[in-house]
């Protein structure tokens, strides 16, 4: 029996390679051209093809090309169809086709966006983006207006990071609703937006937001030096972008963070961080992002300084709570019941009496329990959710207590462990912290307290190599700069915090005039020595 | 990954290179021999350890935060370097190795009576080897953060004391003749000389030039601390009762209390003191590979951490079986070895420093 040839490894071609085609240039003939395209994108039957001859001698011949659902069809029926077929000029004998296009082109289109393209590389994304292509009998040139105007969603609160004060609109799949959102708060000159478009069957586009001036050089080239090299066919998700370009390999922490809020990005902006808002998801990106920009919330700036601060020394208790409860309360039960006072330790020991199971595997059983409900919890129709929670509450809960399965105080546990998760604003950290509590809680099952300081120095000792497009992942606690912690676990008055942080290899800049703290009239009329006069700065 | 370290980054360094073991071992050792009058020998010590200090940053100054074993092949020739580098290697090895038998056998004598110790070597070992390989950019950040956790640790501490603290402990003062308090010193003094891990530091100084200040800084912390476990130990104990307990700075923690809730807090501050370990560790392992590195000039030192960590681990399982053994090196051996290379080697660079100043003087005058 004939063996077939082994392909080698060389002759195996990529498959992102191949599908980029050698650039073909428009014919002369525009049925060829047409039959071009239909090679090309084949006889889908959203692809219109609308053919048009003047009443000129010799007749003008055009074909329009527009993919039906992309684009707004008044725009198509009105400005573009109407506009050239009951015009005059174009239905004259005199007209040449070289005149015509160049009339189309100047003159009679009145639509935004007009572009010119000789290939049919150029045309095809033009085609995928809502533009009306024209092509011409005659001519190795075509005109593509845009015409597009697809169904998008309308602007929303958003779903993963509401606030109670503060703006209730998120970013929606539009690219440009995402850009336009900044732009409305950002009216500075500065604003820069530069796009890309990455993935080859996606096309997807992508902005770059930053504020030039605030924004450090040394990242914006570094990310658009990552975002360049991204070879790949499918960009659906900013999650795509963000593994593609985040620091640190198999890190299990986020550097780079994620939002659904404008008002967010805009304040990271603000602060020297670069935007990167991808079409297609509500989720834009922020980077360079440290540890502690995970623990900050956009409300931390709309309610008061007090109970921002309160609250966000909380989130960090919960961190904490959330990483090691489960693993401190193995640590304990198993290898130091002496660190416990007598009553608790007698309470515990008459609780656990029945329960046929180690407290590893007790504590594991109803991690693994609550992910499940969880999970379900997403995934289950709206109508049927408030059943899992009866379900987890009394079935796993009660039940299996009741059973002897597992003690009162695991499930505790397990439910503080839980909701402390939540208390984090950041899903990013948050699941993050998930997966790494079940490692903690293995260690401490094996080498108790000692193994929960070791990895807890593993895990430190990882956190202070990682950097986010080169700014340290612990900054500015590690390495410390004490003046610029007045926004990291505590947030003082907004006038307290003159300087912008200099947190993103950028300047540290004055971001508004010093000595504003409120006085009654009387006193901020006196000069006082100890506040020297402002030196003319302007407003921020 | 090897970034510069700023000033506070190195002194905190230099904190946690001297201080972990010295407050395990120190109290027992100091106090055998001088009792109430063991603050003395600290302060003998800490006076020792700032001589030192200004030896080590003379050198670091002198040669510009250059390695130290090329400067030294430089002013001397490459001969004196490699044999000093394997010199200076085979005591770094064995004080790394001592380090981390000191590590296992507190966690087996305190924290897993049941664990194997080779599992708690390898264990060590490979979270150290990782530390390493992060570089002395990420110790020093991770060292800075653990010392800051002191400012929750100190007051704690002293607030849970409180009540048990009896000043009439420390009393009659001056009761030891000036010899056993010299005697005394000469451990602690060992344990200070330990500044001179800035020699292989100092390429990785942001401000070489502040070595002297770094090793001051760095040694009146430790002094401080030092005498801060040592006097509240007397106090809580006595001049007798401090002798029965291998480890009297734990033993004082474990009678810690505030109010009538918190107690029993002596697994809170091990967990402590296991972190600050790790960074001891992670330090010496680091000044082991430099020494290395420097020695056999090699270009990139990563792929012998881990065969340098084999070898410290071998020695840990093999040299340093028995305690007692341990403890006798501390309190003999240890001072020997320690002014040997610790203090003799950087005053015989200062000198040779000066040395080829004159020839260089002396030869221009010629010329």
């Amino acid at each position: 029996m004939p063996q077939e040839p082994k392909k080698s490894r060389q002759t195996t071609k990529d498959p992102v390679e191949t599908s980029v085609p050698a650039p073909l240039p428009l014919k002369l003939s525009l049925e060829d051209n047409l039959q071009e395209f239909s090679r090309r994108i084949g006889s889908s039957s959203d692809i219109v093809i609308r053919h048009y001859k003047s009443e000129a001698k010799p007749p003008l011949t055009l074909a329009f090309i527009y993919i039906d659902g992309l684009v707004n069809a008044d725009t198509v029926n009105q400005a573009v169809l109407q506009s050239l077929m009951e015009n005059s000029t174009l239905n004259g004998d005199s007209i040449t086709t070289e005149a015509a296009f160049n009339l189309i082109k100047e003159h009679i289109l009145p639509v935004g966006g007009v572009k010119e393209a000789r290939t049919l590389e150029v045309l095809l994304p033009l085609l995928f983006d809502g533009y009306t292509l024209i092509l011409f009998e005659g001519l190795q040139v075509a005109l593509a207006a845009d015409t597009s105007g697809w169904e998008k969603r309308s602007i929303n609160e958003p779903t993963s990071q509401g606030v109670i004060r503060g703006p209730k609109e998120g970013f929606t799949e539009s690219l440009r609703t995402g850009t336009a959102m900044l732009r409305r708060r950002l009216k500075t000159a500065d604003l820069r937006i530069e796009e890309y478009t990455i993935g080859q069957r996606t096309g997807t586009g992508i902005a770059l937001v930053y504020l030039k001036g605030l924004a450090s050089e040394q990242v914006l080239t570094e990310i658009r030096r990552r975002l360049n090299a991204i070879n790949t066919d499918a960009i659906l998700e900013s999650n795509y972008i963000e593994e593609f370009i985040q620091d640190g390999g198999l890190t299990p922490f986020p550097t780079i963070q994620n939002t659904e809020r404008p008002d967010a990005m805009a304040g990271g902006i603000l602060e020297g961080q670069v935007g990167i808002v991808i079409d297609g998801t509500p989720f834009a990106l922020l980077a360079p992002s440290t540890f502690f920009n995970f623990f900050q919330s956009s409300e931390d700036y709309y309610q008061r300084y007090d109970i921002s601060s309160f609250l966000r020394l909380i989130r960090y208790g919960a961190f904490f709570v959330s990483m090691l409860l489960p693993a401190l309360y193995i640590a304990v039960t198993t290898f130091h019941q002496e660190m416990l006072p007598t009553t608790l330790l007698i309470s515990l020991a008459a609780q656990r009496e029945g329960v046929p199971l180690p407290a590893f595997a007790e504590a594991l059983l109803m991690e693994l329990t609550f992910d499940v409900l969880r999970e379900a919890g997403v995934r289950m129709p709206r109508t049927i959710g408030p059943a899992i929670s009866i379900v987890g509450a009394l079935v796993l809960g009660q039940a299996a207590v009741q059973a002897g399965l597992v003690s009162a105080a695991m499930v505790i546990v397990v439910s503080f462990t839980a909701i402390s998760n939540f208390v984090i604003p950041s899903l990013a950290i948050a699941n993050s912290i998930r997966l790494i509590r079940f490692v903690m809680m293995f260690i401490a099952a094996s080498l108790g307290l000692f193994g929960i300081m070791s990895f807890l120095m593993v895990l430190l000792i990882h956190m202070a190599g990682l950097r986010s497009f080169g700014v340290p992942y612990l900054s500015p606690v590690a390495p410390m700069i004490p003046r610029y912690l007045k926004d990291i676990f505590i947030r003082v008055p907004l006038w307290g915090m003159n300087m912008r942080p200099k947190t993103n290899l950028g300047k540290e800049t004055r971001r508004q005039s010093p000595h504003q703290k409120p006085q009654p009239a009387e006193d901020a009329a006196k000069p006082s020595p100890a506040q020297p006069k402002p030196q003319g700065e302007g407003p921020a | 990954m090897n970034g510069k370290i700023g000033t506070t980054q190195a002194v905190l360094l230099v904190v946690n290179t001297i201080l972990p073991t010295a407050t395990v071992v120190l109290p027992i050792i100091i106090s055998t021999y001088t009792e109430q009058d063991a603050p003395l020998a600290i302060i003998l010590s800490t006076l020792a350890g700032l001589l030192i200090a200004w030896i080590v940053g003379t050198v670091i100054q002198n040669s510009n935060g250059a390695p130290f074993l090329d400067w030294v092949g430089e002013k001397s020739s490459p001969v004196v370097s490699v044999i000093l580098g394997l010199l200076m290697l085979q005591f770094y090895l064995d004080t790394t190795a001592t380090i981390l038998r000191e590590f296992v056998n507190f966690l087996k004598d305190n924290v897993l009576i049941n664990t194997p110790i080779t599992v708690l070597v390898i264990l060590i070992l490979f979270i150290t080897i990782y530390m390493v390989r992060q570089g002395i950019e990420a110790i020093a950040r991770v060292n800075s953060l653990v010392i800051l956790l002191y400012l929750f640790f100190v007051p704690l501490y002293l607030l849970g004391l409180y009540s048990d603290l009896n000043v009439h402990h420390l009393l009659p003062m001056f009761d030891h003749s000036l010899a056993e308090i010299t005697l005394a010193s000469l451990t602690p003094t060992a344990w200070m000389s330990e500044v001179a891990v800035l020699l292989f530091l100092a390429p990785y100084l942001q401000y070489p030039q502040r070595a002297k200040i770094i090793g001051w800084t760095g040694l009146l912390f430790v002094a401080i601390l030092m005498m801060l476990i040592l006097i509240t130990a007397l106090m809580v104990f006595g001049p007798e009762f401090i002798k029965l307990s291998a480890y009297p700075g734990f033993a004082t923690i474990s009678i810690l209390r505030v109010g009538r809730f918190i107690e029993k807090l002596d697994i809170l501050f091990i967990s402590y003191w296991v972190l600050s370990i790790y960074l001891k560790f992670a330090i010496f392992l680091f000044v082991t590979v430099e020494c290395f590195k420097q020695t056999f000039r090699v270009s990139s030192s990563r792929p012998f951490i881990g065969a340098l960590g084999l070898i410290i681990a071998l020695e840990c399982l093999f040299s340093w079986q028995s305690s007692a053994k341990l403890n006798n090196y501390n309190q003999e051996g240890r001072f020997v070895v320690f002014f040997l290379f610790n203090v003799l080697v950087p005053l015989g660079a200062v000198l040779l420093n000066r040395l080829h100043k004159a020839r260089s003087k002396r030869k221009g005058l010629e010329t």
